[in-house]
Parts: structure tokens; sequence; C-alpha cells
């Protein structure tokens, strides 16, 4: 005889599923400190959403990077040193005239950074870790001699592609709105970010559905790169100038704006949008402490404080899931 | 008789010094159950990975319809219509059921992945294998073990195969489970398809296989129909000899001390309160079907896993509110997946056999390597261990001498009661044997054993009485005579129905 149960109502559509309902605690802590933002600043125009949006779009590029690779079960490192060397690549080249192929040199570079990772992960068989732990520092040493000290020049029409506005409208919204759909629509509709949640969900069930996982990781690193290069692009164009130091506080941060908008670091996981959010709540973050006339220095203390409140949230949120998937099936195995 | 379809001849394949196939051959006909028994090391997985060109063979041939496969090719293998479901699941948990069908074949709309049409996909399949009460929308991590096993079942039926291999499907499968199971396999016989199937439980060929092949160290025996074969000779075959594969006697005088008093029990918050008392000397089984609160019951003595009620020892309360505190009062959980909870696979036997027991040879905190070596050749000899050395890995053993080495481990804590949870999962009929045997004699000092097994078999023949769960509350008792694998599965099935 068969066991027949009632059906399992799955009362949400299975295009908010799980990993998509872990990036909702991202986008509520950006609707409270919205708010808390707008009550103490009393106001809210396009001079406060310049400089929010603009702290947000290089911050959301790298986060975005990272969580390509989190979600393989890895971790890039790098991050931060191919922020700079794009940076510096795009500044040196500007200054010596050739500004459009300074970008695509940049995003280049960014590529080759990532591909670089992907096969020492892939073939050399060396821990992501420590790979681009190791290749970060060479990515560093690299710009550093590129440019040695802050400088060179940046063209208007990178800046205004950046750090400008469309109507009323800071640029840097709408590529961050951009990102969101994207992101959306890259992980959830495209075969590339399906087989990505799969290999970090069991490399050897993915293997064996046919997946070529060797691609699919490397293919994640060179993204990763890739939206580095772009982040230190739209650095270059927000400061005007080229700096070697730039991408050093950039790699925590992206992991702790991962880690916010909902991406576990087990890998399997978690949505590019809420690492957008997550980069967004961040940037707001230290907009509200300005305005709250504190110093910068706390921000600090309140990021940590944020990705250890929105880890609790995620896991308390997915007890709950398998807590009402257990309600749906109260008894196991009985006949109905 | 029915044409062949899946015929190898003559396959060999050696790793290093050991053969782990010399010489095997197979011929499974059109729309027929044929089962492969064997011991472990028989040569059964590495023909399985050889039909389906995971791994390439040194020698022989492979036939399907006739058509010769490009050895150690999967990609031809599974051109020619094999599918493979393997022991060890292989879904992805984080996804829906439907993105796991439909992984190796996205569909695509204008180059995105259409969820509609994958949807849609999954449902037929499912509906196909009548198994339309699983959701395809629904996170696989989600569903029960084994709607996921059903759920890979579905997954390897969605290329169409001709031939369809079951390897272990149904080691974590309860009673009802395996019914629907086999029931799902009859149907997909009836509707043509080839199914072959492994397993170590003999009464599970009997029921569901039309014919079998045994194959004992890398050859193969012979080829029977279930109807010329019995369980006894094909279980001597395989080994080669006659091998005692008969239960070691019960207890026979009733047992009367008490070694645990557990009152007022409640696993569940709705549920009504019960008693149980656990007699030095007995093996209690824990029976009925899956997820009826039987693990939940072994971890909660063990401290693992909350409930409530009264655990008395001796006239005395304990309080364990973690393993450490059962572990205190002489009560061991052996658990059932050994790779993780049970053992540090990367380290020597010797090691592990010492792990629980640490601090009564350590002196200001230096253990005593001495006392250390006679604890473990000791050990190793009680449990009849087969280890080249006490310092060879524990990854280097056979499932069920693992296993050995598990209880080994527990052993010189001097445990007073022993909790079993599935520990023959997966252990060829051999090693259950011997372990059964040992089991009986450690009983046979005083220690009580409670055993949960979703083995029906086993719970028949090893125990002196067993209690069949449902929701959480042993709600009927056999014993003595009454104790039938009949009545076992009767029962599991009354008490759920009776409520």
């Amino acid at each position: 005889m068969s066991a027949r149960r009632g059906v399992p109502r799955q009362a949400l559509p299975w295009r908010i599923d799980f990993a998509w309902q872990r990036s909702y605690t991202a986008a509520l802590l950006v609707a409270v400190l919205f708010i808390a933002y707008i009550l103490k600043n009393g106001s809210f125009g396009t001079i406060e959403a310049l400089g929010i949006s603009n702290d947000a779009l290089p911050l959301a590029l790298a986060a975005v990077g990272e969580t390509f690779v989190i979600l393989t079960n890895g971790i890039d490192l790098s991050v931060g040193s191919v922020i700079t060397l794009a940076n510096v690549t795009v500044a040196v080249m500007a200054d010596n005239g050739h500004a459009w192929e300074g970008v695509l040199v940049a995003i280049a570079l960014g590529a080759a950074a990532g591909l670089l990772n992907g096969l020492i992960v892939s073939f050399a068989r060396i821990a992501p870790l420590i790979a681009t732990l190791a290749t970060s520092s060479i990515f560093v040493g690299i710009a550093l001699i590129v440019l040695p000290n802050p400088g060179g020049t940046v063209p208007g029409w990178l800046s205004t592609g950046t750090a400008g506005t469309v109507g009323s409208v800071p640029v840097a919204v709408i590529w961050l709105t951009v990102a969101i759909v994207a992101g959306w629509i890259l992980l959830r509709r495209t075969p590339f970010g399906i087989n990505l949640q799969a290999l970090g969900g069991s490399e050897s069930a993915s293997w064996s559905a046919g997946i070529n996982v060797t691609r699919v990781r490397i293919l994640a690193y060179v993204a990763s790169g890739t939206c580095s290069a772009l982040a230190g692009i739209v650095l270059a164009g927000l400061t005007q100038s080229g700096d070697p130091t730039i991408g050093n506080v950039y790699l925590l941060d992206a992991i702790a704006a991962v880690v916010v908008g909902g991406t576990s670091l087990a890998g399997g996981v978690g949505t590019l949008s809420g690492s957008v959010l997550g980069a967004c709540a961040l940037a707001l973050v230290s907009a509200v402490l300005l305005v709250s006339g504190l110093s910068t220095d706390y921000q600090y203390i309140v990021t940590g404080a944020i990705v250890i409140g929105a880890l609790l949230a995620h896991t308390l949120q997915s007890k709950a899931a398998v807590r009402a998937a257990r309600r749906e099936r109260p008894a196991e195995g009985v006949p109905a | 008789m029915r044409p062949v379809t899946l015929s190898a001849r003559g396959i060999r394949k050696h790793y290093g010094p050991t053969h782990a196939l010399d010489g095997a051959d197979i011929a499974v006909h059109r729309a027929e159950v044929h089962a492969i028994l064997g011991e472990n090391g028989a040569g059964k997985s590495t023909l399985v990975k050889i039909v389906s060109g995971v791994v390439k063979p040194d020698d022989g041939e492979i036939e399907i319809e006739g058509r010769r496969l490009s050895p150690g090719s999967p990609h031809d293998s599974r051109a020619a219509g094999i599918a493979v479901v393997y022991q060890d699941l292989s879904l992805i948990p984080q996804l829906s059921v439907a993105h796991n069908l439909v992984l190796s074949d996205l569909p695509l709309r204008a180059g995105l992945v259409s969820l509609g049409r994958a949807e849609a996909m999954a449902r037929e399949a499912l509906a196909k294998l009548d198994l339309a009460d699983i959701d395809p929308r629904a996170p696989v991590a989600q569903l029960p073990l084994d709607q996921q096993q059903m759920v890979e079942i579905a997954k390897a039926t969605m290329a169409q195969p001709r031939i369809l291999i079951l390897d272990e499907a149904t080691s974590s499968l309860g009673v009802a489970e395996v019914q629907r199971l086999f029931d799902l396999v009859r149907g997909l016989r009836d509707r043509g398809t080839t199914v072959v199937v492994i397993t170590h439980r003999m009464h599970e060929v009997w029921a569901l296989a039309d014919s079998v092949t045994i194959l004992r160290d890398g050859r193969t025996v012979g080829r029977f129909s279930v109807t010329e074969i019995d369980q006894r000779r094909a279980v001597s075959l395989m080994a080669g000899r006659d091998i005692k594969a008969v239960f070691p006697a019960k207890r026979t005088a009733a047992t009367t001390t008490p070694a645990l008093d557990l009152r007022g029990v409640r696993l569940r918050r709705r549920s009504s309160p019960w008693d149980l008392t656990l007699m030095h000397g007995e093996i209690l089984g824990v029976g009925g079907l899956q997820g009826q609160g039987q693990r939940h019951f072994l971890h909660w003595l063990y401290g693992a896993q909350p409930g409530h009620g009264e655990v008395v020892q001796d006239g005395r309360r304990l309080r364990i509110r973690r393993p450490a505190d059962a572990l205190r009062h002489g009560i061991v959980l052996i658990p059932e997946d050994r790779a993780v909870e049970g053992l540090h696979l990367n380290l020597p036997v010797r090691w592990n056999l010492a792990m629980a027991t640490l601090g009564r040879r350590a002196w200001l905190g230096v253990i005593d390597m001495r006392a250390e070596r006679r604890v473990a050749a000791a050990a190793l000899k009680q449990m009849s261990v087969k280890a080249s050395s006490p310092f060879q890995l524990v990854s280097a053993l056979s499932g069920g001498t693992q296993q050995k080495v598990v209880l080994g481990k527990f052993m010189e804590a001097r445990p007073r009661v022993l909790l079993f949870v599935d520990s023959t999962r997966g252990i060829d009929v051999q090693t259950k044997f011997e372990f059964y045997d040992l089991l009986r004699r450690l009983a046979d000092t005083g220690v009580a054993c409670v055993l949960y097994s979703s083995d029906t078999e086993e719970l028949v023949g090893l125990c002196d009485r067993v209690a069949v769960f449902h929701d959480g509350v042993p709600a009927m008792m056999l014993e003595g005579d009454e104790l039938t694998q009949d009545a076992v599965v009767g029962a599991s099935f009354a008490v759920a129905r009776a409520s």
C-alpha cells in the first residue's frame, strides 16, 4: 500500500523562494535607516541622494562580485586589490590621453585577475582563501608599480557617468537599480545563475547532473574580478583621480554587505540583489552617523553590530521556515 | 523468455594490487527487476560504475540491446539509456524540486530559463510516477528523506531511461516508504523499463526482484530466477561458504532487573505521557513507520534532543540535559552516521578507540600511553576489528568495521545502557551477523540495549521485545511468539490507522 499524504501547500510562489526571502532583512534595514536619515536630516534632496548613492555604488559592485564566488562556496579576498588595480590603470592611462582604452583595459585586467584566481582554485586545487590572498598581494604590488602615489586625472565624462545626475536623480541610483534587476535575472533566470547555486549547494550532485563544474566556478571568479574592476573605475570617476590604496577598505565591507544581504557563507543560497541592498544599508549607516554628528569612527562598531544582527536574523528566519515546513506535515508516514 | 537488454561479459578492473572485478558477467532481460547481490567489496558498486561509464574497465565488454558501449564514457552510457540513482542523494538541497529535475536540461525561452515550463515538466514527470503529492516548488531540503528519494528516482527517469539502476536506494527508508518505492519500481517495470537494484536487505530482493546475479570477490557466481533460489542459499553463495546467517539465540529467562525506568515521557508537547522500563540484559527493538519519533526517543535519552519525563536508575532520578550527563551515567548512543557523528576518520584506530575515555588515563593532563595501548588492544580483540595495525586510519576501514570501532570506543566507558540508531544501515550481511552476535554478547553481560532499526527482519530476529512507535509514543509492545515480521509491519500500520 502506498502512503498518501495531503498535498503540502507551498504558501509562497516559488519566485519568492527561500533565498529570496533572505534579502528581506537587508530591504527592511535599508528602509529603517532611510527613515532614520530623513528624520535626523529633516529633508531629503538630490544632494543627499548623491552622497549616499555615490557611497553605495562601488561597494555594491564589489559585493555583487563577491556574491558570485561566495555562492560557489568559495571566497575572493582579492576584491580590494582588483579595485585598486583597475582604479590606477584608468587614472594612469587617462593621464596619457587614453581614457576609453583605459576603461576597457581596466575591465580586461579585472576579468583576467578573476580568471587567474579561478584557474588556481580549480586546477592547482588551492583553497580559495589562500589562493586569493596570494593573488591579492600580487595585484596590489602591480598597482603600486603602475601608480606609486595618488594622482592621475580622469576625464569629465567618466565623472558625469558615475557622480552626475539625470534630472534630479543621481546616475548612481540608476546603476544600483540596474544592478538589482540584472542581478535578479542573472541568478534566477539564466543557466549560469542556476548552475552557480547548484554548485554551491552540492558539487558532486552538480557534477552528476552534467554541469561543467569547473567552468561555472572559473566564471564566478571572472565575474567577481570584472565587478571589482567596475567598482575601481567608478571610484576613479567619483574621486577624479587614481589612488593605490583606495581598494583597501572594500574587501571587508563587501563581505559584510554580502552577509547582510542574506547570502550564506556556506554557499548555494543567496541573491545578488540582496548584496546590493546590503551595500546600500552600509552606506546609509555612515550617512546616518554623519547627520547625527557622530564621528565616522563609530561606523566600524555599528557595521560590526549590524553584520552580527543580520546573521542572527537569517538564522531565526531559516529556523522558522523549517518549522513552518514541518507544521505542514504533522505526522510523517501516516496513511491519510 | 524476454530478450536481453543489458549484458556485460568478462569485466575486469583492478585498483593497484586489488581486483575489484575479475571477470564479472551480468545479463539483464528487458522489463524485469534484476537484483545484484554480494558482500561489501564483491564489486557491485564498481560494476554499476563501469556500466554507467564513470569507471573505465581494464577488460570486458558491455552491450545494450546488442549495441556495444564504448567503455568509460558516461555520455555514451547515458545516450544508450542508462540512468543511475546512487546511494548518496545527488539532489541539491537549496534548489526546488523542479530545478533539480530539469537541472541537466534547463528549458530556455529567449536565452532565459523558463520557470513556468520547468515547473510544468516537473509536474508531468512526478504525475507519471504517481508522485503528484510532491510540490515541484518546494525546496528539496524541506522534504522528508523518503520524498527526496522519490524525487531522486523521478530525476533519473527524466531522460526516459531504458535501464534504471538503483544503488542502495532503500537504505534510508522506513517500512511504508519502501513499499511506496517498490510500487514505483513495479510501475516502471510494467511500462517497459528495466530496473537493476543493489541492496543489502535480503528480503527486499525476494519481495521485488524477478532475478538475481550473485557476485563474490569480483566474479559472477551465478544468475538465478528468484523462484529457484532461497535466501539461505544466496547468502552462502555470496560468502563462498556456509555462513551462519542466523540470529543469535534470544534471552531465555525473562529479565527482571530494570536498568532504566522511564516515567511520564512526552516527546511531543501534545502527546500523552507514557512509561517504559529497560531491563538489564535485554535487547529492546524500536520500530514503526519512519519518522514516528523513534530517533527522537533515543536522542532524548542521550540528552541530545529535548523532551519531558523522568529517567530513574537504581531508584535515583537522573538529570540528563546533555550527552555528557548521559555518558556519566553509563548511557551511550551509537550514532547512525558513523562518519559524521561517531568517528574521526583521518585519525588512527587507536586514537579513535581512546577518544571517549581520555581523562581516565591522564595524570596531570598527560596521557599514559602504555595504558592507552593496552585498552586499544583489548578493544580491538573484543570487537574482532579487522585492522592491519592500531595505527591504521579509520577512513581505510570498511563500513562494518568502522561501526565496530565506534562500539569499541564506548565499551571502555563501561556502558550500562547502549542506544543504537539504525547501526547496520549499509553494512554487508556477514558483518551484520557478526555485529548481531556482538550485540547479544554485550546484552548477556547485563547491558540494556535499545536498537532502533528500519529493517524489520533485524528487529524480529535480534530483539527480545519490540516497541512499535506512533507519533512519539510506543503504541504497541510485541514480544515472544507475537514477534513476527508480519506482526511488526501490521502493527506499524495498525497503530497509525487507529489514531
